[in-house]
């Protein structure tokens, strides 16, 4: 799917050509969420008729985002027409973001068209739009390392968060503990930074705290990172010349920059000249130095 | 309270924020640096970054200016916020 799709004009909204599938559904927002996905894989739709011929073309990796109960009752119609005419056969009508809370009784609905639904709550606060609109169209990977809303139950303590991917996470309030220069007001919360930090009033956490914190794959994943950081030629050399007590700048002829660059990896292996001098300071052949 | 760089209008505007948060993943004392959804975390013990094949030179030269000029500063706001992890607790040479 590619962001040049052909385009026509159609009653002042831009309509993404009938032969793809859109990315992006924006059912009755305003026209600065158009702008805000301006070149983002998206379409407009303001009318029921328009809602039922997006349907067709919509598959499962669609995200409907509406706001306004009254628009998401229209789009429910929509949908019911849309299921009527394929009679019934689930097709996969993609994801629902909701911004407004829709009516109490017409969840169990949405659940029924959506494979996931969003927002279904007064309280639920999201990402401002221009920054809802970049986390969305983050790459797959990152989707899911990035918030785009959430929201507070204060009675049983937790903060219920929606990742990119719009799957979610329930967080238990009592991580959060205060700083040495400040302490959170579970009573103002907002997602910002492009769904990277938490924050409760003047209080914030990173995105990654809460992940690490949390999600048994998200540490699985940074812990191999790590791992990985910790293998090679630069964290051996820096690991053998630290247990032989040997200082940087007692490499004859290479400055401490030169072995703080090799051990950090920007240089990913000396040659010649510089390594038989790195082996003769730490007296060991060159091979052995990545057994450290 | 978060520590956050001043950083010129321009480079906020192109959603460049520097910050030290009341809750990071602990590692490193680090700086968070973020671009819009990006972001690079400085170790501010090392001076390093801190994920595998995240480069210096990826972020804007002002930004990184803003945090040369600023990095005692950023130093005393970690210690302030962790003080059970300072960046003395591991008193090494790993420096420049």
């Amino acid at each position: 799917m590619t962001k040049a799709i052909s385009k026509k004009k159609n009653k002042g909204h831009i309509v993404a050509s009938r032969a793809t599938s859109p990315r992006f559904i924006l059912v009755g927002l305003p026209t600065k969420w158009r702008t805000v996905f301006a070149n983002k894989h998206y379409v407009a739709c303001k009318s029921q008729t328009q809602m039922s011929e997006v349907a067709r073309r919509a598959n499962k990796e669609s995200l409907w985002i509406a706001s306004r109960s009254e628009t998401i009752d229209q789009l429910i119609r929509a949908m019911r027409e849309f299921v009527v005419e394929r009679s019934g056969r689930r097709t996969g009508l993609g994801k629902l973001l909701m911004l407004d809370a829709p009516r109490t009784r017409t969840l169990g609905i949405l659940h029924g068209f959506f494979e996931v639904v969003v927002g279904a709550d007064s309280s639920f606060k999201s990402l401002p739009p221009d920054q809802l609109a970049q986390v969305l169209s983050a790459p797959k990977e990152r989707l899911r390392d990035l918030f785009i809303g959430g929201l507070v139950d204060t009675r049983s303590q937790v903060l219920a968060l929606v990742r990119g991917d719009l799957s979610r996470v329930a967080v238990p309030l009592s991580i959060f503990r205060a700083s040495g220069t400040s302490k959170p007001d579970f009573g103002r919360f907002e997602v910002d930074d492009y769904g990277q930090t938490i924050r409760f009033g003047t209080y914030e956490a990173g995105a990654d705290f809460v992940l690490y914190a949390l999600d048994p794959e998200f540490r699985t994943r940074i812990n191999a990172k790590r791992r990985e950081r910790e293998m090679g030629f630069g964290p051996s050399l820096r690991r053998l010349r630290t247990l032989r007590k040997i200082g940087r700048d007692e490499f004859d002829g290479i400055t401490a920059k030169t072995i703080a660059r090799i051990e950090r990896g920007e240089i990913k292996k000396p040659r010649g000249g510089t390594l038989k001098v790195i082996c003769k300071i730490l007296g060991v052949e060159a091979e052995e130095i990545g057994t450290y | 309270m978060p520590y956050e760089l001043k950083l010129p209008e321009g480079l906020k505007k192109a959603g460049w924020k520097v910050k030290i948060r009341d809750a990071e993943r602990l590692e490193d004392p680090h700086v968070t640096i973020m671009r819009k959804c990006d972001v690079w975390r400085l170790s501010l013990r090392t001076c390093s970054l801190l994920e595998l094949g995240r480069v210096w030179r990826q972020i804007d030269e002002s930004v990184r200016a803003a945090i040369k000029a600023e990095c005692e500063a950023l130093k005393a706001a970690w210690n302030a916020r962790y003080p059970k992890n300072p960046i003395s607790s591991k008193n090494d040479d790993e420096s420049d």
